[in-house]
């Protein structure tokens, strides 16, 4: 901690006018398995002290890395001496001289001013992690998947654990620890007969990876003999790892950030009835046991949940207090070090089991996992993504048989107007294509356009 | 470099240690970045990081330790830590293996005429404004200018030592315009190594107007695409994304053989199929890091091996997958140089550098001269192929109807959605109107972004059927 008090103390005899210190540690352990054997393990030790400075509305961030024994817990000292400082008093010169030149940010409105009492987030670190039997894990993930019929596995174990610590010019200061658990498994069988599934939680005892192994394997059986899609309208049940990149650019176009980018498929939406009734989506800072809570945003706000879609109605963008101030309203909380980001994409449960999905359902297709999501305009969300793994072929109510070669090119506020059904079952999942977070069941869209090569 | 002593400590640690192989990676990066949004600058800042890698091998088994605190104590217990675990999983353990190579000693960098460092971010800032100014009328303007600075130190057990230093410039933006109640939007991004001289060379403000420019025509005037089989020649932005995704990345061996298929996924092609045919005559395509000034550029890669041109296809007949040691010794090959790291914290893993379609003979309006009815694509906006790089899309942006042998009306997003062997063997003419352009190739997990050009010249695909 006393790096940053001394970088503060520092900063302030400079006359800036807002400065956020963050203080990350981090370590981790990842291991990395192909054909059912370990091709990489790794191990990871990192710190860095991320620096944002505001002075005449002129805004400057960088990180300061060298943090040598600091720990950046308010309780463990570190060995800092006066190397260090000279070091640092440096830095702040160099800071200052890159400030007289840069230009101003003519609507920036400054940082949160009010200190708070936070509340803990539930199962947000588990000691546990340190003691984990990693290889154990992911062992019993691949014979788990094995006894689904898997012949290849293929994934990622990881386990992080990080102290982070905030100090701002406002007085706010505040510490967390935070643990992390990740597992990814694909399992194939023969060509293009694959399953995947991913698991995570900040507690020991919620990842399960016979669970991970199982679900992967299971999908990867289910999806024997896969043949060509064709082209057509069809209703589509988004599993959670294959809605779980949408609802990333769910959450993405929420910021006001992107709203004022142009990136936003939300822009002019707000009060209006965007989606079907049965669509409430959230954005959680404090959700228990979310990969991306936390007691407090980068200014010191305490986290909270803010609605982004309630039944089909567009209720909030994603503020900071600066944006917050430039349109008027109340900051929601999700100040990151730069930009407004969303902490946990959250999708209300509804009451359909999957199995009453698929007999409701006359022409469908059940998506288990896409790939390649990319947006042709996010002002208007046209966008297309490429269904991997099982994709099940759906006729009068019954799986009828596994199919391959398919893509969606569709409309995200299309689809959220054409959700028919939300599941009963959510999951907490983060995967390769969706970095946020999200608590998510099974989705029913009707009438989704699905494309194929045509040479 | 400043850090080198700990990064020599590192290595005498694996020696100490009895390693089969072992390899660290030292990364001091330092640099600077201004952004520009609607005409009103955001945040700006400066990076200065440093980190070491430590790649080992025990036993034929693969551990990775990496850190940023540069504490001999701290570096000693991690490398300890990372062996003590690959020893102990080894019933688990893939049988790793590296080709041999020869031992390289090099010190290299890219040369800078006006020194990045000499640039003050005011005039960055000027130059952004500048462009801005041209584009004013374009509802959404985002603008980044940056650079970074990379000094690499690597050394292993073997002997290798390649000490280098590249400097790459980036240029970022992202255009929303709208015209006609209707909307478009293009992000693009340029880098090259070198000093600042390479960012006067790209001559932003020009080149930002003409992409406004066509953007705007093709909202307020542009036709319904036409359906069906037709004749398309492609510009330069297309052919280059159409080399990198469908040709770069399944000859990629860690796909091929298998290693990246729980999320980059794997490929269409097998290690069988060298010597096939998989395009029509006019088609070769080569990867090259050694391209001056180029967003890839290196000569040698993360493991030390030295770099060199790799012709993947050469006259349609697949030729040579990109390799670093692992997936080399797996195919009885050397290496060719292809290890890449996004950063210190990363392990090198196969990528690509600087992949292009070889320039043919012909010139862009000669491709055009004895098509009937057909369409030209200079760019494209959204696009995506499956994990195993075999069924791609490609949504036009900036596209015209050809009609006689000759460019007419602008047409509204195009599409082509095709197989990666229809897609070659449809190929009937290659341009000489070679063009470099930039991407942030992504893959591995932890997902690492490398910077990588996407090039090629304009070229006409025969009989394609547009959707």
């Amino acid at each position: 901690m006393e790096i940053l008090y001394y970088f503060m103390k520092k900063l302030k005899k400079r006359n800036v006018d807002d400065a956020v210190l963050s203080f990350n540690a981090s370590n981790a352990r990842q291991i990395k398995f192909s054909d059912n054997k370990i091709v990489k393990d790794a191990v990871e030790l990192l710190s860095d002290v991320g620096i944002f400075v505001v002075k005449d509305k002129k805004i400057f961030t960088t990180t300061y890395k060298d943090t040598v024994d600091e720990t950046g817990l308010a309780s463990e000292k570190g060995n800092f001496n006066e190397m260090k400082k000279k070091e640092i008093d440096k830095f702040i010169n160099k800071i200052m001289k890159f400030l007289k030149a840069i230009h101003p940010k003519r609507d920036y409105f400054g940082i949160n001013e009010k200190t708070f009492k936070y509340n803990e987030i539930n199962e947000s670190y588990d000691p546990q992690i340190k003691n984990l039997d990693d290889y154990d894990y992911v062992r019993r993930g691949i014979n788990s998947a094995f006894k689904e019929g898997a012949k290849r596995t293929n994934g990622i174990f990881e386990a992080h654990e990080s102290k982070n610590t905030l100090l701002t010019s406002s007085g706010v200061e505040f510490s967390e620890k935070k643990s992390e658990l990740y597992f990814s498994m694909r399992c194939f069988i023969e060509k293009d007969e694959s399953g995947h599934m991913n698991a995570v939680s900040r507690i020991v005892k919620k990842l399960d990876p016979e669970e991970v192994g199982a679900q992967a394997g299971r999908i990867a059986r289910d999806s024997k003999n896969p043949v060509n899609g064709q082209r057509g309208k069809y209703d589509i049940i988004l599993s959670p790892m294959a809605f779980a990149p949408l609802l990333n650019s769910i959450g993405d176009s929420a910021s006001i950030f992107s709203v004022e980018s142009g990136m936003s498929f939300f822009s002019n939406k707000l009060g209006k009835k965007i989606g079907n009734e049965k669509v409430t989506i959230y954005d959680d800072g404090t959700l228990a046991n979310g990969l991306g809570s936390s007691k407090a945003d980068m200014e010191g706000v305490p986290t909270r949940r803010t609605p982004l879609i309630e039944n089909g109605l567009y209720k909030n963008y994603l503020y900071n207090t600066s944006t917050a101030r430039k349109h008027k309203v109340e900051t929601t909380g999700n100040a990151g070090l730069i930009t407004p980001d969303p902490w946990n994409i959250v999708v209300k449960k509804g009451d359909m089991p999957l199995n009453e999905m698929i007999k409701s359902t006359k022409k469908g297709i059940y998506i288990t996992n896409v790939w390649y999501t990319t947006f042709a305009n996010y002002h208007t969300g046209d966008f297309s993504t490429i269904p991997r793994d099982g994709a099940f072929l759906i006729q009068n109510g019954k799986i009828i048989k596994s199919l391959k070669g398919i893509r969606i090119s569709e409309n995200v506020l299309n689809m959220l107007k054409n959700v028919k059904a939300v599941g009963n079952n959510p999951v907490h999942l983060r995967t390769w294509e969706a970095e946020i977070p999200v608590l998510t069941p099974n989705i029913l869209i009707r009438g989704c356009n699905i494309t194929t090569p045509t040479v | 470099m400043m850090y080198k002593d700990f990064a020599d400590y590192a290595l005498s640690i694996l020696k100490k240690e009895k390693v089969d192989y072992g390899e660290v990676r030292l990364e001091e990066t330092e640099g600077e970045g201004l952004v520009l949004k609607n005409g009103i600058p955001e945040v700006s800042g400066f990076e200065n990081s440093a980190g070491v890698g430590i790649r080992f091998l025990v036993n034929n088994s693969l551990g990775f330790a990496s850190i940023n605190k540069f504490e001999k104590k701290k570096i000693s217990q991690i490398v300890l830590q990372a062996i003590k675990r690959v020893k102990r999983a080894r019933n688990m353990n893939a049988n790793v293996r590296l080709s041999e190579e020869s031992v390289n000693k090099k010190n290299y960098k890219v040369t800078q005429k006006i020194n990045l460092k000499d640039i003050d971010p005011d005039k960055k800032m000027k130059l952004l404004h500048d462009i801005d100014e041209k584009i004013k009328k374009a509802a959404g303007r985002y603008l980044s200018l940056s650079y970074n600075l990379n000094k690499k130190y690597i050394i292993t057990t073997e002997g290798t030592k390649i000490i280098s230093e590249i400097p790459r410039n980036h240029f970022t933006y992202f255009l929303t315009v709208q015209s006609n109640g209707k909307s478009a939007q293009k992000f693009w991004q340029y880098c090259n190594a070198g000093g600042f001289e390479v960012v006067n060379q790209w001559k932003l403000p020009e080149l930002m107007l003409k992409e406004y420019k066509a953007m705007d025509l093709n909202l307020r005037k542009a036709e319904k695409s036409p359906k069906g089989k037709i004749d398309l020649v492609v510009g330069p932005e297309v052919t280059g994304i159409m080399v990198h995704e469908s040709v770069g990345h399944p000859f990629e061996a860690d796909r091929i053989l298998g290693r990246e298929a729980a999320q980059a996924g794997e490929s269409f092609v097998h290690k069988g199929m060298i010597g096939e045919k998989i395009g029509s005559e006019q088609v070769t395509v080569a990867d090259d890091p050694t391209l001056d000034k180029s967003a890839g550029y290196y000569l040698y890669d993360d493991e030390g091996v030295k770099a060199r041109r790799r012709y993947l296809i050469k006259n349609g007949v697949i030729n040579e997958f990109l390799h670093n040691r692992e997936t080399a010794f797996d195919m009885n090959l050397r290496s060719n140089g292809a290890a890449r790291s996004e950063s210190f914290d990363k392990e090198a893993i196969v990528r690509m550098a600087n992949t292009f379609l070889v320039p043919g003979k012909f010139s862009e309006s000669e491709l055009i001269k004895d098509i009937k009815f057909g369409v030209y694509m200079r760019d494209f906006t959204e696009w995506n192929i499956d994990d195993k790089r075999f069924q791609m899309k490609y949504v036009g942006s900036d596209c015209y109807l050809i009609k006689n042998g000759k460019i007419s009306n602008p047409v509204l997003k195009p599409i082509i959605e095709i197989t990666t062997p229809a897609l070659w063997s449809n190929v009937d003419a290659v341009g000489k109107n070679i063009e470099y352009h930039t991407g942030t190739c992504g893959k591995g997990e932890p997902m690492q972004g490398v910077p990588a050009w996407l090039g090629g010249p304009s070229m006409r695909i025969r009989n394609v059927r547009l959707g």
